[in-house]
């Protein structure tokens, strides 16, 4: 007797349903898994099991033009905590307070926070971080960096700039050469157990990083500290609020040194204000007063309309446009020469001559000078000045501009007019990097400053005879150097009032020179800001002597001194020019530049 | 066909037709010409033993060699860390403020200016020479 429902062929077909379901329902899902899911499902196993660590690339070092270096980078480590896992976060931090020399407060603040993530410190160095490591203090870690580290401190502290916490430039060298500096970050790809760790036969790949490349810059590191030691004294010894001085190579346009004060630590910029951060002598214009001259002088010899030797009368007070203008010092009217007027720095004489100039001539001298624009030295945040255009010259600008008043300029771009009368007229792009260092420490040389011809030789050559006789018997002789024929020019200029018309009763005093005068290869720039007394003569011209005196016997730059049987000094001084008369259309050739550099005229000031 | 069972003449068995048999057992003896497994399976087992010693002594040096890699990168690390950080220290010790100060404080005082010596011109012609000296 056969029982209800147990018919097998019955039972099989619902079996063989109820599998098939089962099947069926199992490929579907392996469908859904493997076919219909699979990539997101394998970048989020991915994502669980294998890590991505990048590698840093050391910055490339800065080194001054003798490869000393000014910048460095260094291993380092960034040490973190799981702050959240971290059972006891006092304890922890009263172990590792005293090894990173962070109060136990902020410690405890950090691990006590609710995150999986925090930094304990950066930039710790490696041998502090193993100190740190061998506490074996649960969910505490280390992860690879580097350090940017100024080994001489303040030194040149606005030219090189300072990093950011991630070693990118923030201002400075370290800014305008970050990209080459700072490399390509390497990375580890590794696959790791849920715990973290690493599994021995699974996925571990490296891309080295690329370490940057070094510069080498113009920057001489012992002319730089004796400027910046020079600049420091002077400018305590009379109360300026700041100061800048650059030295510059006339014939190739490195600028040796770039100094600034108060000075800046890039190794600690946090505290320093963002006045103290400026290269002030590429970033602030300002109007240069007297030293500005040399502009009516050029246009003048060139035109032919005045020669040093020229005589004329120069009162005292001289109403012109409207205004009057006087020179710095009550005196009688002089009958004295051109020459003598620049040396005694007369605003009037001035003046007389840039109203036989005219307006056009001097506006274009401005411009071949490099009025208006950037240097080409690239400095980040450079400025280019301030010059009116032409059709916007007030009818005062012919008796203001000459004198240095109503226009403005940076100390470079003053300090690179001096260069190109110093360099016989052709004016060189001033540079801070003389080429690039590999890795492998090899150097590629960047290509020589572009040069142009601004005036003719004959025309420096008159201009750098007039700024002989500044420093030879005018207003600069306290920048005279003992065996050295010096050209330099002082200048005192009032700083506008910021908030209304007109000046203020703040000053800034220049003295800008060149040395050896015959045969000039260095040029030297002092400002000093609200000095006491506020004269350029005795504020800035001693310390570009100290400067310049320094930087001639530190190049090995030979003295001005005659050869035995040859003339002396005082015999080339004396050796005056006769006063030739230049076609304003053609400079005279190099052939007729005379060997021996005119000095002023001996005329006295006559009453 | 079988004849019919009757009660005079019993039932006797009646041997099963021969059949060609497959298998069947071996006494005594392999026959000659057949080699022993034993030997075989001796020699296979000593060629796997060694074939896994060998690898073993394999993964023994390659692991050594890893270690060894491993512990001179580790070396040429704490080495090129040491370089930096003498480097980085050569160049603190030598920066000029350093210097300057480190004198300061040994009494040393800054050198006077350059002096310029010119030489008298006490000879206006060419200098006279003595032969044989």
């Amino acid at each position: 007797m056969r029982r209800r429902g147990t018919r097998p062929a019955l039972r099989l077909v619902v079996l063989l349903f109820i599998f098939t379901l089962l099947f069926a329902s199992v490929a579907v899902r392996l469908v859904m898994l493997q076919i219909v899911r699979a990539a997101p499902l394998d970048s989020l196993g991915l994502q669980q099991r294998i890590s991505t660590i990048e590698l840093p690339a050391q910055r490339g070092a800065i080194f001054d033009r003798n490869m000393v270096p000014l910048a460095v980078s260094s291993d380092a480590r960034a040490l973190y905590a799981d702050a959240q896992r971290i059972t006891d976060p006092a304890g922890a931090a009263t172990k590792i307070s005293p090894i990173l020399g962070i109060d136990v407060k902020t410690l405890t603040a950090k691990l006590s926070q609710q995150a999986g993530f925090v930094y304990l410190a950066r930039k710790v160095p490696v041998d502090v971080a193993e100190r740190v490591l061998a506490l074996r203090i649960p969910y505490v870690g280390a992860l690879d960096e580097t350090a940017r580290t100024y080994p001489s401190n303040d030194l040149a502290g606005q030219v090189l700039g300072f990093v950011n916490v991630d070693n990118v430039g923030l201002s400075g060298l370290e800014s305008m050469y970050n990209k080459i500096l700072s490399g390509t970050p390497g990375k580890q790809v590794i696959e790791h157990d849920p715990q973290g760790r690493a599994i021995p036969q699974g996925r571990n790949s490296i891309v080295d990083p690329v370490n940057g490349n070094g510069i080498q810059t113009t920057i001489d590191r012992d002319i730089q500290f004796y400027a910046e030691q020079a600049l420091a004294r002077g400018a305590r010894a009379t109360g300026a609020q700041n100061g800048t001085a650059v030295v510059l190579d006339a014939k190739t346009g490195d600028v040796l040194a770039m100094a600034n004060w108060p000075a800046l630590n890039p190794n600690n910029f946090g505290t320093a204000t963002p006045a103290e951060m400026r290269n002030r002598i590429v970033t602030d214009a300002y109007e240069p007063g007297s030293v500005n001259k040399v502009i009516t002088a050029s246009a003048a010899i060139e035109a032919g309309i005045e020669s040093p030797g020229d005589m004329m009368t120069v009162p005292y007070h001289l109403h012109v446009f409207g205004r009057t203008f006087n020179d710095f010092e009550v005196h009688p009217t002089w009958h004295i020469t051109y020459a003598d007027a620049i040396a005694e720095s007369s605003n009037i004489g001035t003046i007389e001559v840039a109203i036989k100039v005219g307006k056009r001539r001097i506006y274009d001298m401005l411009n071949r000078y490099g009025y208006g624009r950037p240097t080409g030295v690239g400095f980040p945040g450079e400025s280019a000045g301030v010059t009116l255009p032409y059709d916007q010259w007030y009818e005062t600008s012919l008796a203001t501009i000459p004198i240095g008043q109503g226009i403005a300029v940076t100390p470079l771009q003053m300090a690179m007019v001096y260069a190109t009368i110093a360099n016989d007229g052709v004016q060189v792009q001033p540079r801070l990097v003389r080429g690039v260092v590999q890795p492998d420490g090899a150097l590629t040389p960047a290509p020589p400053s572009p040069s142009r011809r601004v005036v003719s030789p004959f025309v420096a050559a008159q201009v750098r005879g007039m700024l002989v006789g500044v420093v030879e018997d005018g207003t600069g002789t306290r920048a005279q150097i003992p065996g050295y024929l010096v050209a330099g020019k002082t200048g005192t200029a009032r700083v506008p009032n910021l908030h209304a018309r007109g000046y203020s009763t703040n000053l800034i005093t220049t003295f800008v020179g060149l040395a050896p005068a015959d045969d000039a290869r260095l040029v030297t720039l002092v400002q000093l800001y609200n000095p006491t007394p506020r004269v350029a003569a005795a504020t800035a011209a001693p310390v570009f002597k100290q400067i310049m005196q320094y930087s001639l016997a530190h190049l090995g730059i030979a003295p001005t001194a005659p050869l035995p049987g040859g003339p002396s000094i005082g015999e080339m001084r004396a050796h005056a020019l006769p006063k030739p008369k230049p076609s304003p259309t053609a400079s005279p050739s190099p052939a007729a530049t005379p060997a021996v550099l005119p000095t002023k005229s001996k005329t006295p000031k006559q009453p | 066909m079988t004849p019919p069972r009757t009660a005079t003449s019993p039932r006797r068995p009646v041997p099963a037709p021969e059949r060609p048999r497959h298998l069947r057992v071996v006494r005594g003896r392999p026959a000659p010409g057949r080699r022993p497994p034993t030997l075989f399976i001796v020699l296979a087992l000593t060629a796997t033993g060694m074939a896994l010693f060998a690898l073993v002594v394999a993964q023994v040096f390659l692991g050594q060699a890893a270690f060894r890699q491993s512990s001179l990168e580790n070396a040429v690390q704490a080495k090129r860390l040491t370089t930096e950080q003498l480097e980085l220290e050569v160049a603190r010790l030598a920066s000029p403020d350093r210097i300057a100060t480190r004198a300061q404080q040994m009494g040393m005082v800054p050198a006077p200016g350059v002096v310029v010596l010119t030489p008298p011109s006490t000879r206006s012609g060419p200098s006279q020479t003595r032969e044989g000296r």
